[in-house]
Order: structure tokens, then C-alpha cells, then sequence
């Protein structure tokens, strides 16, 4: 049965997260949350992913949490390139809206991208729609790491992702 | 001595995060377009209070408060970009047009 | 030097977010267009989440954590209706004028 199935991961999910927040733990927080858990799967699970589930492997999870901390470490670089700018008296922005086709086949992939797009410096994702990637840049050489590829492949690499073909 | 180091280094945290925050605003003020300011508050806002609430979980240590404030930093670094998407793809299907430069120097 | 404690700081930081939180607020009274008040908004939440925390942790009372998560949570939600509101066009062409 899917629906049971999304069920119990949706409530294992909410109760991890519940016996995060009530930190300081007694056996009553650990009881009350699975109940509370529980009843609030129950509800979602008949209209989250209805039609098609994430499909998150054990793989891709543990890649998605590496990429997690990767993207700390390239929100750094991206905030600095701002307060560049900004700080600069003549403002010296460019603005470009840029389409890119991208290579890769999977929701999770396309919405990896997207985010990774978001926090690489003077880059800012508009518009997914299927393969098409709307970017809006601040000038147009900060999305030369996007066009010619660099991204893409991080972001297989990171995820453990083997491109069989296009 | 250790706790010298130890409100110093969250001392810098929240203070480097104050000033990112206060570039955040800096770039919500000036810029001449949506397009362009989401682009200073997902990236500055979103590290600003990372690193203010980074020092707060450092500051009150790992029993308790700071896995909280920790939770409240992951949901942070998530929600932001979502946040910026979602509004900048609704004014982009929307119609709204972004702001160029009107001297139309291609060079850059 | 040795029991300054950085609790004082968090007076100040709050202060200086207060003052930013208002000037976000001259971007989303000024607009122009409908996206930036949203997005003002959105701005004026984070400041606000994070003075919660550091409120909390300047007084010591544990309860304010609560309730920066929960606001945080919501200040997300609103600009996600917001933006949905938006481009399911209810509001369609609303910053035209």
C-alpha cells in the first residue's frame, strides 16, 4: 500500500523534527510527539505527493546532505559579491535575463539546480519549467560557471548521480 | 581565558552577521529593480542571520537551546532561496519586466 | 574583560535590527510594485525571527525560541500564499497602477 507507506515515512519525518524542537527530552515528549506525529501524517499523506513521490534514495539523500553543507560554504562568496556591489557608489549592476536548457532529467536534479543557481554569486533563479531554467544575473559574465557546464556537473558529482546520457 | 575566546568568537559571529543583515537593507533600498533586490535579501539576508543565530547556538551551548537554534538555522537556509524563488517566478509569469541599463553599453 | 559577557551586545544588535526592519518598511510603503512589498515583508520577518532569538537569549527566557520558530514558519508560509496568490493571477496586474 503506497498510502500506508508515505504515511509512516511522513510521521517518522514529523516526529524527528518534533523531538528536535522539544529539546530537552522526557519519555512524555517522546509519546505525545509520535501521537501528534502520527495523526498529522495521517492527514498529509493523502495530498502530498499524490501523484508522484520524491524518489529519494538513501544515496541521494546522504548526497543531497553533503550538497546541503556545500551550498553553506558558496552562500559566502555569493553575500560578498553582493555587499560588493552594493557598497560601490555607482552601483554597477547589468542586468540580464538568460535561458538555459539544462542537461538534467530528474525533479530533484532540476530543483538542486535551482537552488545551487540561487546562492552562486550575481545569479538568481526565475523560472523552472521542465528542461527550461530562467536565470536572472547581475551581469552577464557571472553566469559564464552555468553556461559552460561547471554547475551541472557539481551538482551530479554531489549527488552521486552517474549521467548515463542526454 | 576560554570564556574570553569563547564570547569573542560569538561577539564576531553576531556582529559579522548584523553587518551582512544591514547590506541585506542597503540593497533592498538602492537597487533599481525586484529582480535585482532579490537578489541582495535571498543571499545576504539568509547569511546574515545564519551567522547571527550561529553565534547564539555557540553562545548558549549544545545542551538544549542551541540544537534548537540550530533546527531554526536549517529551516532558515531552506526557506529563503524557496522563499525568493517563488516570488521572483510569480513576478516573472506575471509579466514584470526587468530593469536594464538604458545606455545600452553591451560590453561588460 | 573576563565576565564582560556578550548579553549587552544583543541589546544593541536588537536595536540595529529594529532600525533596518524600518527601513525595509520605507521599501515596502514606497513599492513600486507589488513584488517588492512582498518581498519587504519577507525581509521584515527574518529581522524579526532572529530579534525573537536574541531577545530570548538577552532575558533568558526560554519561551521566546518558540516563538521565533513558529513566526519564522509563518513569515515563510505568508510569502509562499503571497507569491502562489499572485501568480495564480487573482491579483493579476495589480502593480500596474
Amino acid at each position: 500500500m503506497k498510502t500506508v507507506r508515505r504515511w509512516v515515512q511522513l510521521s517518522i519525518a514529523l516526529w524527528l523534527f518534533w523531538l528536535v524542537l522539544a529539546m530537552p527530552l522526557d519519555l512524555s515528549d517522546l509519546f505525545w510527539g509520535l501521537a501528534v506525529a502520527g495523526l498529522a501524517g495521517l492527514g498529509a499523506s493523502f495530498f502530498l505527493w499524490r501523484r508522484q513521490a520524491p524518489g529519494l534514495g538513501a544515496r541521494n539523500l546522504a548526497g543531497l546532505i553533503f550538497h546541503v553543507f556545500d551550498l553553506v560554504r558558496l552562500i559566502v562568496p555569493a553575500a560578498l559579491q553582493v555587499a560588493r556591489v552594493v557598497l560601490d557608489p555607482s552601483l554597477p549592476v547589468q542586468p540580464r535575463i538568460i535561458v538555459y536548457k539544462t542537461l538534467l532529467r530528474g525533479e530533484l536534479e532540476r530543483v538542486t539546480l535551482a537552488n545551487t543557481i540561487t546562492l552562486t554569486p550575481g545569479t538568481h533563479c526565475v523560472d523552472l519549467d521542465g528542461d527550461r531554467i530562467t536565470v536572472h544575473c547581475l551581469a552577464p559574465s557571472f553566469a559564464d560557471a552555468l553556461v559552460d557546464g561547471r554547475v551541472e556537473r557539481r551538482i551530479l558529482r554531489s549527488l552521486g548521480i552517474s549521467q548515463a546520457d542526454d | 581565558m576560554l570564556a574570553a575566546v569563547h564570547a569573542l568568537i560569538v561577539s564576531f559571529l553576531v556582529i559579522a552577521g548584523a553587518a551582512f543583515f544591514f547590506i541585506g537593507t542597503l540593497g533592498l533600498l538602492r537597487f533599481p529593480d525586484f529582480y535585482t533586490r532579490v537578489h541582495a535579501v535571498t543571499k545576504c539576508d539568509a547569511l546574515g542571520a545564519g551567522l547571527v543565530l550561529l553565534g547564539l547556538a555557540i553562545w548558549s551551548g549544545p545542551d538544549g537551546e542551541g540544537v534548537r537554534i540550530m533546527a531554526l538555522i536549517a529551516l532558515l537556509l531552506l526557506s529563503s532561496p524557496t522563499a525568493g524563488h517563488a516570488l521572483a517566478r510569480a513576478a516573472f509569469r506575471t509579466g514584470l519586466q526587468p530593469w536594464t541599463r538604458e545606455d545600452g553599453d553591451e560590453s561588460d | 574583560m573576563t565576565d564582560w559577557s556578550p548579553a549587552s551586545l544583543f541589546w544593541a544588535v536588537v536595536i540595529f535590527l529594529l532600525i533596518n526592519a524600518f527601513a525595509c518598511l520605507w521599501r515596502g510603503l514606497a513599492g513600486p510594485t507589488l513584488p517588492d512589498r512582498i518581498l519587504a515583508v519577507n525581509v521584515i520577518g527574518t529581522k524579526t525571527m532572529v530579534v525573537l532569538v536574541l531577545l530570548g537569549l538577552a532575558r533568558e527566557q526560554g519561551i521566546w525560541l518558540d516563538v521565533a520558530l513558529v513566526y519564522g514558519l509563518l513569515s515563510f508560509t505568508v510569502t509562499l500564499v503571497a507569491s502562489r496568490l499572485l501568480e495564480t493571477g487573482l491579483l493579476k496586474g495589480a502593480w500596474r497602477d
